[in-house]
């Protein structure tokens, strides 16, 4: 049940949203995990689609950009989409909106490769490798490019919540069986 | 965290609850209480409109800004992030008339994806709305990028330009290239001396040495890109002039417009001791300064620190600078013969 998703998304990020604030606050404002954990509330609380609900309560980059991975599982979990499919239009539409590629240091550094994933599994090992790789990236978009030596040697807070969403995802899919 | 608030929920709907209730004659809340707007309309008379969404946590700008002569609406977000295109999108509804809108858009990631969302929705609802992207600060990206700069305080000179053409009755065309053309001739840099606290997490916003400077701090408390031992403001104001008129070199005789703008918890004596070696350093250059502009305009918290910027107007310019204002928070501007 999506419900059900909701309700680990919102438990998964509770225990993570200081963490994730920490991330951030290393090239950021230090406000992702509160970003993430404001629009799951919603996700999980509206009377809205989950994609809305969390595009407007989220509010910010993290808010349009994240709404679209949002909307992406809630389809798979709907079975209108396959999870490739799902994740590489969403991955298409956040490059459009945000003007950035892979190896920019961003969530697409998590969700591109597990877009590529032919199984959930395979997925979430792709989104942690990708999220684990942007250690070593300087940002070249959002607001850690502004940052003494571009955050080089920080995990992405982005690419960390993708891996994060894809993960409890995971535990609520059954795959074809 | 010691912070007048009552709540972490409350804190942005509490400050525009007071605002609106200390301008009751100019501000009134809109249809969505995060839309603050002009009480009195003008842009069913064919005036265009001219608005913003921004993060809140950084006032007066851009909230206390609204008002005759300035802003229609401010969208207010979220402590330091920008509103969704959804409310953003609720704010041009609710001032655009038939003339149009100018959604002005301070280069932020965030801001800068949002307002176009919502830039694009406004029109298929058609709605004449266009976005104007606001970059000024030079530690951002280097000449010949000034197109991936980001917004800094220099910004407030299009605010204050725009906002009072449009009250004159400019056309929306003719607005975007006013503002294209302001932006062009504005260069901010910033410098960041110790970290304001979040009033997300109560957390101190980036760690600096005691005896550091950050050169090209963000207004949203992002580290900077270079430090500098503490040393007299005298040295630091001279690297940071010598960094804005190398990055856009000003002719002596020019006219120029200083904006010394406080990050939050640098005081007046600071600000001043900073304007006054600015003004010297330019006359130094043969480069005269109109009357300026000196306070905290675009904060960051109580982040002590403080951006230079350097405007260089026309004659047209400067007469819509000088044109008289009652948005609530913005200063007076002082006149002065014609260029």
């Amino acid at each position: 049940m999506t419900t059900e998703l909701f309700d680990d998304w919102v438990e998964r990020f509770e225990t993570l949203e200081v963490a994730l604030n920490q991330l951030d606050a290393a090239t950021g404002d230090g406000d992702h995990g509160a970003t993430m954990l404001k629009g799951l509330r919603a996700v999980q609380l509206s009377p809205e689609q989950p994609a809305k609900a969390f595009r407007k309560a989220a509010g910010g980059a993290s808010g349009s950009l994240f709404s679209l991975v949002i909307g992406a599982l809630d389809s798979v979990m709907r079975g209108r989409q396959s999870l490739p499919e799902a994740l590489s239009t969403a991955a298409s539409r956040i490059t459009q909106m945000g003007q950035a590629v892979a190896g920019d240091k961003t969530m697409l550094d998590a969700l591109l490769p597990a877009a590529t994933a032919t199984t959930v599994t395979d997925a979430v090992t792709a989104a942690r490798a990708g999220c684990l790789a942007t250690q070593a990236m300087s940002a070249r978009r959002g607001r850690a490019r502004y940052v003494e030596g571009a955050g080089v040697g920080c995990i992405d807070a982005g690419a960390t919540s993708v891996a994060e969403l894809l993960e409890v995802f995971e535990k609520h899919w059954q795959e074809d069986s | 965290m010691k912070k007048l608030f009552n709540s972490q929920q409350r804190m942005v709907d509490d400050m525009i609850s007071g605002f609106v209730a200390a301008y009751p004659d100019q501000i009134v809340k809109g249809s969505n209480s995060r839309v603050v707007r002009r009480k009195t309309l003008r842009t069913k008379d064919n005036k265009v409109a001219v608005l913003i969404g921004n993060g809140s946590g950084h006032e007066p700008i851009a909230m206390g800004f609204v008002g005759h002569g300035l802003l229609d609406a401010n969208v207010v977000g979220d402590v330091f992030t920008a509103p969704s295109p959804d409310l953003i999108l609720e704010g041009i509804e609710e001032v655009t008339g038939s003339a149009g809108a100018v959604l002005l858009i301070s280069r932020h990631e965030g801001d800068v994806i949002n307002g176009n969302a919502a830039a694009m929705m406004a029109q298929d609802d058609d709605l004449d709305v266009r976005p104007l992207l606001m970059y000024d600060d030079i530690s951002s990206a280097p000449r010949g990028q000034e197109h991936e700069r980001r917004g800094a305080a220099g910004t407030l000179f299009i605010y204050k330009i725009l906002g009072a053409a449009a009250e004159a009755g400019v056309a929306l065309d003719d607005l975007i290239v006013l503002g294209e053309a302001v932006r062009a001739r504005t260069r901010t840099l910033g410098a960041a001396v110790s970290p304001g606290v979040s009033p997300i997490n109560g957390e101190l916003m980036f760690s600096l040495a005691d005896d550091e400077i950050y050169i090209g701090m963000g207004v949203h408390g992002e580290p900077g890109v270079s430090r500098r031992t503490v040393g007299p403001v005298n040295e630091l104001v001279a690297f940071m002039v010598d960094e804005l008129l190398a990055d856009r070199p000003i002719e002596s005789g020019t006219p120029t417009l200083v904006l010394v703008n406080g990050s939050g918890g640098t005081t007046m004596m600071e600000l001043l001791t900073i304007y006054g070696e600015v003004q010297s350093l330019l006359d130094g250059q043969g480069i005269p300064c109109l009357s300026p502009m000196i306070g905290p305009f675009s904060t960051t918290q109580e982040t002590a620190g403080f951006s230079i910027s350097l405007f260089t107007p026309t004659e047209p310019m400067l007469t819509w600078w000088q044109a008289p204002h009652a948005a609530p928070l913005f200063p007076t501007i002082f006149g002065e013969a014609a260029v």
